[in-house]
């Protein structure tokens, strides 16, 4: 589980403000919303890289807000892989088991479980310099997996991949998601990945959730024209909302702009 | 087109002609054999132009007799020695058609005639950037090539003298003054002392140097710039500056002394103490260049998989920089060991290899320094590059190695 009570978080000039949100256990989530909307920042702050300056964060119902990286038992895959260059495949994998100090029978356990899980036996001596974009990223998720954490976060992890490679990680994902009974976080601006995947989602633009709910929901009564438009379905617009229009315009006004710029690379830090 | 004979025909008779009278008129000229062999080599010669003539333009034909001018008025004129002149002329003549190998021949020329004194320390290195340029002519442009080879060319100028000390002295030479005792002590010294230094910078400067990658604290750019202060100040001056805060009659001197016993100022402690001020900069701004360059998301990844910043530190930052800390280190190394000025003023015994050089060029002159200087310039440069190479052939080997261990 994943709470989020009022956290707020200047960095420089950009602001996450007063977010609420409950991801609950065993559900698969999507941070949805435009490039610049804060996404990352925030799953960063969940990882633990950045501290709120206000509110509380909860993980299973320990509080976390300020705990070190390490110690929250989160798995956090990155937009492009960043992979440890100067271990191969297997080393990678077995990293955060090896910091943990487990003995080499339990890693040689562990590696080959997940070897097995992501199907990953023919990559597992390849220096990862030579991986394709897909592999690496089913092996950033194997190196996730690895410690056994309780909420994965996933920051565009589809990014950068073709329409194919895409495809097949994505399925997986969702396998992964059940077999490892995780609660999981997966920022996207792609609603068709939201769609495909997700169980809810959460909506996100300058630095602020404007709605959060499960996909039909979302898809049922979206809170204003932006969600609707996110979302692909225009006609359903509603009135327009406060919340939304502050939000946008802290955005710079992105609201009436296409949402879905086919920009990639996140976050503004 | 077909061989000229005609022209050909009465460039032989002209040829003919001119050495008859030349041989015949009065004066200390040459000797009919001389003359004869002359006319051989000019025939030859005259039969490789129409042979230029033929496959090419009438440029390439004045690109040859232009070259022929060249070492006819070095060699006849200047330098009147025929016999060279029929050998070089000979040569000159069979290599036109190559333009690789009429490089090296005019470089020879040039080295071995004109730079006689300093043949072999200069056609080595001008041989070398040749074949240099040569084979990088089809990669790049005429500009970029003239840039590289101006540029090298001056790099050699400004190593010459070094080069050319090396050449000076006979190995035997090199050799007696390698088997004397205070010459082995003073290059021991050296290499101890700024091997000493070295690490002593790096146990305080890569943990510095890390943090500066990573945080940044008010006062950063201030620190940044404080590094650098060594780089800029005169040797003299830290000297100076040592011996007034540590030398014999200062206050703190003259504690160390009493309290521990500890001299400083004319011990090996006041060695390494200058050395490692004066090389630190070398080692700190590498280093930072080095973490800068490893990527934080690589930390943030292992920090979320279980590692505490230190373990993070240990395994990701320090190897994935490790390329670039030993560079650091071998120029840390390097510094420390060619210091001289504010070695010989704060601690000028014991003899590092620099003062010995300097004492002995002020007991006996510059020949007798000369071997010692030698010596040490070969040892320096041996190191130097053993350490380069070192790195470079064995990138995260040791690191791959860990891993493979625990699996």
């Amino acid at each position: 589980m994943i709470r989020l009570e009022n956290i707020t978080r200047r960095f420089g000039a950009f602001l996450l403000e007063g977010l609420d949100l409950e991801v609950p256990r065993g559900q698969y989530w999507v941070l949805l919303g435009p490039s610049g909307a804060g996404k990352t920042l925030l799953l960063h702050l969940i990882a633990g890289l950045h501290h709120p300056d206000r509110g509380r964060l909860l993980l299973d119902d320990v509080e976390a807000t300020t705990a070190a990286p390490e110690k929250r038992g989160v798995g956090l895959v990155f937009q492009r892989s960043a992979l440890f260059p100067h271990h191969d495949v297997a080393g990678n994998i077995t990293y955060g088991l090896a910091v943990r100090g487990a003995s080499t029978a339990e890693r040689r356990r562990r590696l080959d479980e997940l070897v097995e899980t992501l199907d990953l036996s023919a990559l597992l001596q390849r220096p990862v310099a030579s991986l394709s974009g897909g592999e690496a990223q089913r092996v950033a998720l194997a190196r996730a997996l690895a410690v056994r954490p309780r909420v994965l976060l996933l920051d565009e992890p589809l990014g950068p991949l073709d329409f194919h490679a895409r495809a097949e990680l994505q399925e997986e994902l969702r396998r992964v998601h059940d077999a490892f009974e995780l609660t999981t976080l997966h920022v996207t601006h792609d609603r068709e990945e939201a769609r495909a995947l997700a169980d809810a989602a959460a909506i996100m633009v300058g630095g602020q959730i404007i709605q959060a709910g499960s996909m039909s929901a979302l898809q049922q009564a979206p809170r204003c024209r932006f969600v609707a438009r996110l979302l692909g379905d225009e006609e359903r617009a509603p009135t327009d909302h406060p919340l939304c229009e502050e939000a946008c315009l802290r955005a710079g006004g992105r609201c009436d702009a296409p949402p879905l710029a086919a920009k990639r690379g996140d976050a503004p830090a | 087109m077909s061989f000229p004979w005609k022209p050909g025909l009465v460039g032989l008779l002209l040829l003919a002609a001119l050495h008859l009278v030349l041989a015949l008129s009065p004066g200390p000229t040459f000797s009919p054999s001389t003359h004869l062999a002359l006319f051989g080599s000019n025939a030859y010669a005259l039969y490789c132009a129409l042979l230029v003539l033929q496959r090419g333009s009438g440029k390439h034909l004045a690109l040859f007799v232009s070259g022929y001018m060249i070492l006819f008025i070095l060699l006849m004129v200047l330098l009147n020695r025929s016999s060279l002149f029929i050998l070089l002329l000979v040569l000159y003549a069979s290599l036109f058609g190559s333009p690789l190998l009429l490089g090296f021949f005019a470089l020879f020329v040039l080295c071995f005639v004109v730079l006689q004194p300093y043949a072999f320390e200069s056609f080595i290195p001008l041989a070398l950037i040749y074949a240099a340029l040569w084979r990088a002519r089809a990669r790049t442009s005429r500009f970029v090539l003239a840039c590289l080879g101006v540029g090298l060319v001056a790099l050699c100028a400004l190593l010459f003298p070094l080069l050319h000390l090396v050449m000076q002295d006979s190995a035997q030479t090199l050799w007696l003054a390698l088997k004397r005792s205070d010459v082995q002590s003073a290059i021991w010294l050296s290499v101890a002392s700024s091997t000493l230094a070295t690490l002593l910078i790096a146990v305080w400067g890569i943990p510095l140097a890390y943090a500066l990658a990573r945080v940044d604290f008010w006062g950063r750019r201030v620190v940044e710039t404080v590094i650098d202060i060594p780089i800029l100040i005169p040797q003299s001056v830290v000297g100076i500056a040592f011996i007034v805060l540590l030398g014999p009659g200062s206050p703190m001197g003259e504690a160390l002394d009493q309290l521990f016993g500890i001299q400083i100022a004319g011990r090996l402690i006041g060695v390494v103490l200058a050395q490692v001020f004066v090389a630190a900069p070398f080692l700190i701004k590498t280093a930072l260049t080095a973490f800068q360059g490893v990527p934080e998301e690589l930390e943030l990844a292992s920090r979320t998989l279980g590692a505490s910043p230190a373990q993070t530190f240990w395994r990701i930052s320090l190897p994935l920089a490790s390329r670039g800390l030993m560079i650091g280190m071998i120029l840390a190394w390097a510094r420390a060991i060619s210091e001289f000025g504010a070695v010989i003023l704060f601690a000028s015994s014991p003899l590092t290899a620099p003062v010995l050089v300097h004492t002995e060029f002020l007991r006996a002159g510059a020949t007798e320094s000369r071997p010692i200087a030698t010596l040490l310039l070969i040892i320096c440069l041996w190191i130097f590059v053993v350490l380069q190479l070192g790195p470079s052939l064995a990138p995260f080997a040791w690191q791959r190695r860990a891993d493979r261990g625990a699996r």
